[in-house]
C-alpha cells in the first residue's frame, strides 16, 4: 500500500478497507482481518490499525465481537458509500469546482462530458 | 539468593564461555604441549647425541622443575590475562556485560575457567607428555645412584629417571603453590580493568610492583637491622615458618585481588 | 516502564552529554528516539541498558536500578547494537548456549523469524555471516527472547530493501501491551508507520516525547504552494514547499517525521510552547 499521500495513516487505511468492501473481497458478516494481521501486512503499528478499526466502528462499517475479531457490518456497503461520499464532497470536489470555475468550463458541458463518460464506461452494449 | 547464584545457570555460563572462549584455551594448551614435547625431544636427542653416557643420563630429565614451574605460571598468566579480553573491544563487551547472568556468577566462571581448568589441563597435559617420553626412555636406558641417609640409617637408591609426578617433593615446596593462583588473580584483575594490550600491561605493573616493593622491603630491614645482631631462636628463624607466613599472606593476597576484580566487574562501563 | 530522572552524563568533564534530563516510557509502544550525530541517541540507550553509569540523576527500568546489573532485569532487556560480534559456531550452538538464560525464550518463534528473514543457518557459521544476515540473526535472537524492553540502535542499518520490509512486518506482529520498543534510528523512512511516539534529542535534554496522535493533532503537514502567515516551518520540495502548521481544526494528515525532525531542530521553543497549548487545549 502506498502510504505517500498527506492524509493521515489511520484514514488511509479506513479507505483501503473501504475499498475491499466495495470491491465485494469482504462481504458483509465477514471476518475481517485481525488488528495484528493487518497492521503485519501493511506494515504499520497496530495501535494506528486499532484506531483505524475504532474509527470504522463508530460509522456502523465494521463491529467487534469479543474474544472473536472484527467483522463486516450488514449494511456497512451503504455505510462506506455515505462515508466516501462525505469524503469526495468535502476534498475532491472543491478541487474540481476550482478548477472549473477557474478554467470557465460550463455545467452544460460537464454534463455531456459525464454522460459520455459513464456511456465508454460502465454501459454494456 | 538464589537468583544471584544458581547451579543451573552457572553450568550454562560456563558453556556459553567455552564457545567464545575455547578455541583460545585449546590452542593455548597445543603449545604447551608442543612446547614440552620440544624440551623433551630435544633432551632425549642430546643425550643420543653424546653417546648416551652416564653423565648425559644423569641430567636428562634435570629441565623438568625447572620448566614444570616456569611454564605453569607463564601458561596461568596468559589464560588469566585473556579470558576478560572481550571486555575491551565493544562490540563484543556489549554482549558478555548484558547476559542474564549474576555478577557472581559471571566472576565464578571466570575463576573456574582461570584456576581450576587450567590447573587440571596443565597437569593433565604435563603428565601425558612426561608419560610419553619417560617410558621410552626407561625401555631404553636406567640410571641411578645411592647414598647413605644418616636420619634413617638406610641405603638410598635415588632413580634419576623417575616419572615426574612419582618424584618426592619437599613439603616446603607445597607452601608456594600459592603463588600461580595469586598471579592467575592479578592478571584477571588486569584483564578487567584495561581495555587495550591488557596481558603487557599487567605484566609491565606486577614488575614495576614487585620492584618496587623489593626495594621497599629491603630498605625497611636496613632500618630495623642496622647495628644489631641476632641473638635469639625465635619462630622465624626457620625457614618452613617464614614459608608459612608467606603461603598465609600469599592466600590472603589471591583473595583480596579476586574481590577487587570483581568489583571491578561490577563497574565496568562499555 | 521506564523512569529517567534528571540525568547528569557525560563521558568527559569538559563536555556533558546529558543534563537534567527527564524522560518517561511506557509499555505497548514503539518508540523512535531521534537526534543529531552526537547528540547522544547511543548513549541514553547504553544508560538505559546499564551499559554506563551517569553521573547524577535516576534510571528506573521495570522498577530497578540497571547499573546495578541484577539477573531479573537483564533478563527482561535484548539491547541489538550498530556493531556487535557473532562466535563463529552454527545457529544450533549458540541458541543451545545462550537462550537459556532468557527464561521466557520462544525457540518457535525464533525458527519463524529465521525463516521470515531468510537467514541461511544451516549453511553458514554465525561469523561468516554478513553483516545485514548478522544483524538478521541478532534482531531475530532479541524479538525471540521475549523480553519486555527491546532497544535497537539503527536497526535497519545494513539492511537490503526486502529485509527492511520484513523488518517492518515483524516488528508490527511483535508489539504487544506488555512490551516496549526504543527504536534509535537516522532512517526514519525505514520506521514510518511503525514509530508511534517520537522522542527527540537535542542540546542535551529531550526536546519532544509525543505521540503521533497528538502530534497529527497539534500540527499540520501539508505541501503548499505559497506560504501563508499560519505556516511555522517550511522546506522547499519539488513544486512548492513542504510545511508545518498548528491544527485548529479537526484536520487529519499524516506526520512527516523527518520534516518534524528538522523543524525541532530549529525551531524548538516554539514546538515546546506549541505542544503545551495544544495539550491544554485537548485536556484541560
Amino acid at each position: 500500500m502506498d502510504f505517500n499521500n498527506g492524509k493521515a495513516i489511520y484514514l488511509q487505511i479506513a479507505e483501503h478497507v473501504c475499498e475491499q468492501i466495495m470491491l465485494e473481497h469482504w462481504k458483509a458478516e465477514d471476518r475481517i482481518p485481525s488488528v495484528r494481521e493487518l497492521a503485519v501486512e501493511l506494515e504499520v503499528n497496530p495501535n494506528t490499525v486499532m484506531r483505524t478499526y475504532d474509527f470504522l466502528q463508530q460509522r456502523n462499517i465494521v463491529y467487534n465481537k469479543r474474544g472473536i475479531g472484527f467483522f463486516v457490518s450488514p449494511n456497512s456497503k451503504s455505510e462506506v458509500q455515505a462515508y466516501k461520499k462525505g469524503i469526495f464532497i468535502e476534498e475532491e470536489l472543491p478541487r474540481v469546482f476550482r478548477n472549473i470555475y477557474l478554467l470557465d468550463i460550463g455545467l452544460d458541458e460537464l454534463k455531456d462530458r459525464y454522460q459520455l463518460f459513464v456511456d465508454q464506461n460502465f454501459k454494456t452494449s | 539468593m538464589n537468583n544471584t547464584l544458581n547451579s543451573n545457570r552457572l553450568g550454562m555460563l560456563i558453556q556459553r564461555q567455552w564457545i567464545e572462549f575455547g578455541k583460545i584455551y585449546l590452542m593455548s594448551l597445543a603449545v604447551l604441549a608442543g612446547i614440552f614435547i620440544a624440551f623433551y625431544g630435544y633432551s632425549i636427542y642430546n643425550v643420543y647425541r653424546q653417546n648416551a653416557d652416564n653423565h648425559a643420563l644423569q641430567s636428562m630429565l634435570s629441565f623438568r622443575p625447572y620448566l614444570f614451574v616456569f611454564m605453569s605460571l607463564l601458561f596461568i598468566t596468559i589464560i588469566s590475562g585473556t579470558y576478560f579480553s572481550n571486555l575491551g573491544q565493544k562490540p563484543k563487551a556489549i554482549f558478555e556485560l548484558l547476559l542474564p547472568a549474576s555478577k557472581l556468577e559471571k566472576f565464578f566462571v571466570a575463576i573456574f575457567y582461570t584456576t581450576i581448568l587450567t590447573t587440571v589441563s596443565y597437569l593433565l597435559v604435563f603428565f601425558l607428555v612426561d608419560l610419553g617420553f619417560v617410558s621410552y626412555i626407561r625401555s631404553n636406558f636406567s640410571s641411578s645412584y645411592s647414598y647413605f641417609d644418616q636420619e634413617s640409617g638406610r641405603e638410598v637408591v635415588v632413580d634419576q629417571l623417575m616419572f615426574f609426578y612419582k618424584q618426592e617433593i619437599n613439603s616446603k615446596v607445597y607452601l608456594m603453590t600459592f603463588l600461580p593462583y595469586l598471579l592467575s588473580a592479578l592478571f584477571l584483575l588486569g584483564s578487567i580493568m584495561f581495555t587495550k594490550f591488557q596481558y603487557i600491561k599487567s605484566a609491565v605493573l606486577l614488575t614495576v610492583y614487585i620492584l618496587l616493593y623489593i626495594l621497599f622491603m629491603l630498605k625497611v630491614i636496613q632500618f630495623f637491622t642496622q647495628d644489631t645482631i641476632r641473638i635469639s631462636e625465635g619462630v622465624f628463624s626457620e625457614e618452613v615458618n617464614i614459608l608459612r607466613v608467606i603461603c598465609g599472606l600469599g592466600v590472603l593476597v589471591t583473595v583480596a585481588v579476586w574481590g577487587i576484580g570483581y568489583l571491578r566487574l561490577k563497574e565496568k562501563e562499555v | 516502564m521506564i523512569t529517567i530522572k534528571n540525568l547528569n552524563f557525560s563521558y568527559s568533564k569538559s563536555r556533558p552529554l546529558f543534563k537534567n534530563l527527564d524522560l518517561n516510557l511506557q509499555g505497548g509502544r514503539i518508540y523512535g528516539l531521534l537526534g543529531k550525530n552526537g547528540a547522544g541517541k547511543s548513549t541514553l540507550l547504553k544508560n538505559i541498558a546499564g551499559l554506563v553509569y551517569p553521573q547524577e540523576g535516576s534510571i528506573a527500568v521495570l522498577g530497578k536500578d540497571p547499573t546495578q546489573r541484577l539477573v531479573e532485569t537483564l533478563q527482561q532487556i535484548s539491547f541489538i547494537p550498530e556493531e556487535f560480534h557473532l562466535p563463529a559456531v552454527k545457529s544450533d550452538a549458540f541458541v543451545k548456549a545462550n537462550s537459556g538464560f532468557y527464561p521466557d525464550f520462544d525457540h518457535s518463534y525464533f525458527k519463524e523469524l529465521i525463516q521470515e528473514f531468510a537467514i541461511p543457518v544451516h549453511e553458514q557459521r554465525l561469523a561468516d555471516m554478513s553483516y545485514g544476515q548478522k544483524k538478521k540473526y541478532i534482531i531475530s535472537f532479541g524479538l525471540a527472547s521475549r523480553t519486555k524492553l527491546i532497544i535497537m540502535d539503527e536497526p535497519t542499518n545494513g539492511l537490503d530493501i526486502p529485509s527492511k520490509a520484513q523488518f517492518r512486518k515483524v516488528m508490527a506482529s511483535a508489539l504487544t501491551d506488555d512490551r516496549c520498543f526504543i527504536i534509535s534510528t537516522h532512517q526514519v523512512r525505514d520506521l514510518d508507520n511503525l514509530i508511534d511516539t517520537v522522542i527527540v534529542l537535542n542540546d542535551r535534554k529531550v526536546v519532544m516525547n509525543a505521540t503521533i496522535d497528538q502530534l497529527a493533532n497539534s500540527f499540520l503537514f501539508r505541501k503548499m504552494v505559497e506560504l501563508p502567515s499560519t505556516v511555522i516551518y517550511a522546506e522547499q520540495a519539488m513544486g512548492g514547499y513542504n510545511t508545518i502548521s498548528v491544527n485548529s481544526g479537526d484536520e487529519d494528515s499524516k506526520v512527516d517525521l523527518e520534516l518534524l525532525f528538522n523543524a525541532v531542530l530549529e525551531q524548538k521553543i516554539q514546538f515546546e510552547n506549541l505542544l503545551n497549548t495544544s495539550y491544554n487545549e485537548q485536556y484541560a
